[in-house]
This record gives C-alpha cells, structure tokens and sequence, in this order.
C-alpha cells in the first residue's frame, strides 16, 4: 500500500477488468442513482471510467461542465427505465465523455458495440499513445465505436493528458535526481563552506515546489470522503488497475523526511 | 449520506429587504408576501435600506430602480453587496426590460436573481418560486463558503449536495457558473462556458442536421463545414485547458536543470 500515492504520466487502459467492491444500498428514488457516486468515485478511481481522466485533470482544467464528475448510465435510462438506479448499470464519467455518448445506442449500425469496463479488459482493446487512447488492434469493431462514441481523443482531453504527463514527468525526475543532494551540501557546507548554504536554500525551495506539484495531482483526491450507502467498510481504496500505476511520492523524499513525517 | 451536512455554518436571513419608494406599490407587495409567509422589511428609501443592511445581514433584496431623491438602485445595491457579499437582488421596475440597467448591473457584478415590470401583482407566484429559488441559492453559497474554509474543494462538495437532493437544479448551475467566474477571473482570451456552449451547439447542429435532412445532398458537405468548426472551437479550448492547467503548477524545469547543473558541478568540484 502506497504511502502518498500520484497520479501515473499516463493512466494506461485499465489491465484488468474492473470488478465492483462496493454494494450500495439499492435506491428507488427519480434521482437515487446520484446517490452511488461516493462508491463509483472510488470504485473507478476518482477517473472517468471510459477516457481515463481523473477528477484531478478536470479540476485544473478549469472547464468542466456539470461538475467534476458525472454519473453514465451504460443502459441509457431513456430506454430502460428500469435500469435507473441499477448500480452495475452506473459508471463514474466525464463531463466531455457524457456530453459526446449523448443518446447514442450501445449497438451501432456499423456492427460495433460499446465496451464496458467492467465487463471488458480495457488494455486489450486499448492502448495508450502520446495523448490517445486508441484501438490496439485495427479491425476492432468494438473499440472503434467506443472511441467515437465517447470522443475519447477530443482535444480537450488529449489536453489534459499531455499537460499532465509533462508536469508529472518534469517534478518527479528533478525529485528523483536530487533526493540525496541537500545532505551532501549540507555536509560540505558545514565542513568550512559556508557559501553553499545558498544553493542548499535555493534548492530546498525547488523541491519543494515540485513536492507540492505533485501532491496536486495525489491519485486519492483531498476532498475524498468514506461515507458511502454501502452495508460494510475496508473498500476505500484505489482499484488495483490504478493503483498499481501510481507511484509513492514518499520514496521521491530524504530518508530523513519519511521516517519523521516531515 | 456521503457527505456529512450537519455542520454549523453562517445562516441566511430569512427576512426580505424590500427598497420600494412608491407607498402603495410597496404596501400592496409587502401585504402580499407577507400572507404568503414571508418576513418583509420594508424600506422606502436608499438611506432606510442603508441603515437596515448595516444592522446586519441582508439576504434576498426586491429592489426598485428608481427612487426618490439621488437614490439609485443599483448603485444601491451594490453597496449593499460590498457590505455583505451574500445578498442576492431581484429588480422590480417599470424600467426592469432597460437594456441600460442590465448592462449596469453586470459592470457592477451585483447578483441577480431576476427581473420584474410591475406592476406585480399578477405574476406574483413567479415571484414567490424566484424568493424562493434565490433564498436557497444564498443558503448553498453559505455553506460552499463554510466548505472552502475547511479545505473541501466547491465543486465538489456542490455535487455532493446536489447528489443528496439538496439543490435543485437551476440553483445548480447558477451557482457553478459562480464559481467559475471566480476561478476564472484571470481568463481574457475566451470565456470557457461560452465555448463549451459554442462546442455543444454545433454538435447540436450536427445531430440537427443528421435527424431533418438525411436524404439532403449537400448534407456531407454541411457536416463537414460543421466538424472544421468544431475542431478549430475544440482547439482553442484544448489550448485554455492547458493554460489552466499549467497555471496550478510551480516547479519551473529551467530552474530545476540550472539547479542541478550547478550542484553536480559543486559536488564533482569538492
């Protein structure tokens, strides 16, 4: 279990299907679908489940629509009512991933069908390309379709996919090539150097900006909340398709720093 | 319940605060939303408005425009706002379709929750649902207010309250759109609502055209003229995205490479 687990680069077309921990109560209410988001957020990772942008993404964004985050339901409610307030039924979405499916029909004239995440491997349909999610395999009906139907390479997205990689990559690597460098310098400074205590300054104040960076995009948002409609606890967590793509920002810190929290 | 809501959090006055100089027009209304139960304060004069928002909070404000004396309105209003930023106003005038005035009141940045002529008396239940609507829409900024200042983000604590059906929809996305404007306040190159509106009509227009004119000839061609639109539209937010986006970072890479150029060069030195 990651300590301070951050965002990957690139969020790479989920390797397994996702399987649903959580079992909210059932609801019968007009709107009680709404009501399953705490569970979908975790369920899917705080991302849209289909174009795999996170709430962090959409937030830095600046211009989300109806909210972060919204709820899809993969049977439109249009045509089956009955699939309303049915958990299994409901995904965690973009705003731009909902907007473009609009109405349309999970089958396609074309012979495609829309894929679910939970019922499909997301990677072996998909792959991860720069700042698109593509079809791994041309003649891949299926995949085809989604992509279209969710616009999963709009502009918008390929955005924020490749803004995000950049800063990710940028802060990590300067933490990682300078992890031990201030102890050096310390050690030096105080061996008769004192004009190193300069650089030793400047260099405290970088990497703490790329520290802070960093917690920005902390794959479990701050604002993250327990209290879901479920009847058991201990599922909180990330999905293991995410989380086994983050990495610890503790190790990213002087040994010093992890040990007494600082 | 996946929020808790039972914090405390500042209250919104229930009363009214109702600027009306002409005694009749204001008796007649006060006696009105007072049978309908609301609590009416009456003020018959800038001055006397003045004097009750000092006294204290100030929620939802029916205010005329033109008042006697060197009274104005808005300008009224927009001291009452400075004092207390949560008040929402809603103009009752006979001059309320002004174009002048709505153009006042959006320099001036004053809340609005709608516009009346009078006389009101018949569109009185319009009137009833929009106190109503406003009262709750001050109610929710209160408590995002309360939010904010213990570290949850807004937006999302918004959602939560509109998932536990504690927001109705319209009051939604006023309040969205608030916010945006405050988290935006630093974009001069396009409003963000204003192109994602824009992107939407064309995929409108699209789907339009694709239902009504299937079998018309020049339809490809439409389309096509309809998706380089999209696509230019779609790039200019691609590139807000990534402004905003990169607006929230601070590390700066050239002076992380300058930085650590220098220390390997003290380190390999010494």
């Amino acid at each position: 279990m990651k300590t301070l687990p951050i965002l990957p680069p690139v969020t790479h077309p989920w390797p397994e299907k996702i399987s649903r921990r959580h079992t909210p109560a059932p609801t019968a209410e007009a709107h009680g679908f709404r009501l399953y988001r705490s569970c979908l957020r975790w369920e899917f990772g705080f991302s849209c489940a289909f174009c795999l942008v996170h709430e962090r993404d959409i937030k830095f964004s600046g211009v989300e629509g109806w909210g972060l985050t919204e709820v899809e339901h993969f049977i439109p409610k249009s045509s089956s009512p009955a699939e309303r307030n049915v958990y299994s039924n409901c995904f965690l979405i973009c705003g731009r991933c909902n907007r473009a499916r609009g109405r349309k029909a999970i089958l396609h004239g074309s012979g495609g069908k829309l894929l679910n995440p939970c019922e499909a491997d997301w990677a072996v349909h998909f792959m991860a390309a720069g700042s698109r999610i593509l079809p791994r395999h041309d003649g891949d009906a299926d995949a085809a379709y989604t992509v279209e139907a969710y616009r999963l390479n709009e502009a918008g997205k390929r955005a924020m996919r490749s803004v995000r990689r950049e800063k990710i990559e940028e802060s990590r690597g300067f933490l990682a090539d300078t992890v031990g460098d201030r102890q050096k310098l310390l050690d030096l400074a105080k061996s008769g150097q004192p004009e190193l205590f300069t650089i030793i300054k400047r260099l405290t104040r970088v990497r703490w900006q790329a520290t802070k960076d960093l917690v920005r995009l902390m794959a479990i948002p701050q604002d993250h909340n327990k209290f879901c409609r479920c009847p058991h606890d201990g599922h909180h967590s990330l999905p293991k398709v995410l989380e086994d793509q983050t990495f610890d920002l503790i190790d990213l810190l002087p040994k010093r720093a992890r040990t007494d929290g600082t | 319940m996946s929020v808790s809501f039972d914090v405390k959090y500042p209250e919104v006055p229930r009363e009214l605060l109702f600027v009306e100089d002409e005694p009749l027009a204001r008796k007649a209304l006060t006696r009105l939303l007072t049978r309908h139960g609301y609590e009416v304060v009456e003020a018959p004069t800038g001055d006397s408005a003045m004097l009750s928002a000092n006294k204290g909070a100030v929620g939802v404000v029916l205010m005329d425009i033109r008042l006697d004396g060197d009274s104005d309105g808005i300008e009224l209003a927009r001291e009452i706002q400075i004092l207390h930023p949560l008040t929402s106003f809603i103009f009752v005038s006979a001059w309320a379709r002004e174009p002048e005035y709505h153009d006042r009141v959006r320099e001036a940045g004053i809340r609005v929750g709608g516009w009346f002529d009078k006389p009101i008396e018949e569109k009185v239940q319009e009137l009833y649902q929009l106190i109503d609507r406003e009262q709750q829409r001050l109610h929710v900024l209160a408590r995002l207010d309360h939010a904010r200042q213990r570290g949850l983000e807004p937006l999302s604590y918004l959602q939560a309250l509109a998932d536990e059906g504690l927001v109705q929809e319209s009051v939604f996305r006023d309040v969205v759109a608030e916010l945006k404007v405050q988290g935006s306040e630093h974009e001069e190159e396009h409003d963000p609502h204003e192109l994602a509106a824009r992107i939407d009509a064309v995929f409108d227009q699209m789907q339009n055209l694709v239902e009504e004119r299937a079998d018309d000839p020049d339809l490809p061609v439409l389309l096509r003229l309809l998706e380089e639109q999209l696509e230019a539209l779609e790039e200019k937010e691609a590139r807000l995205i990534q402004r905003n986006y990169r607006a929230h970072f601070e590390f700066s890479p050239e002076e992380g490479r300058s930085l650590i150029s220098e220390i390997e060069r003290l380190l390999d030195k010494k």
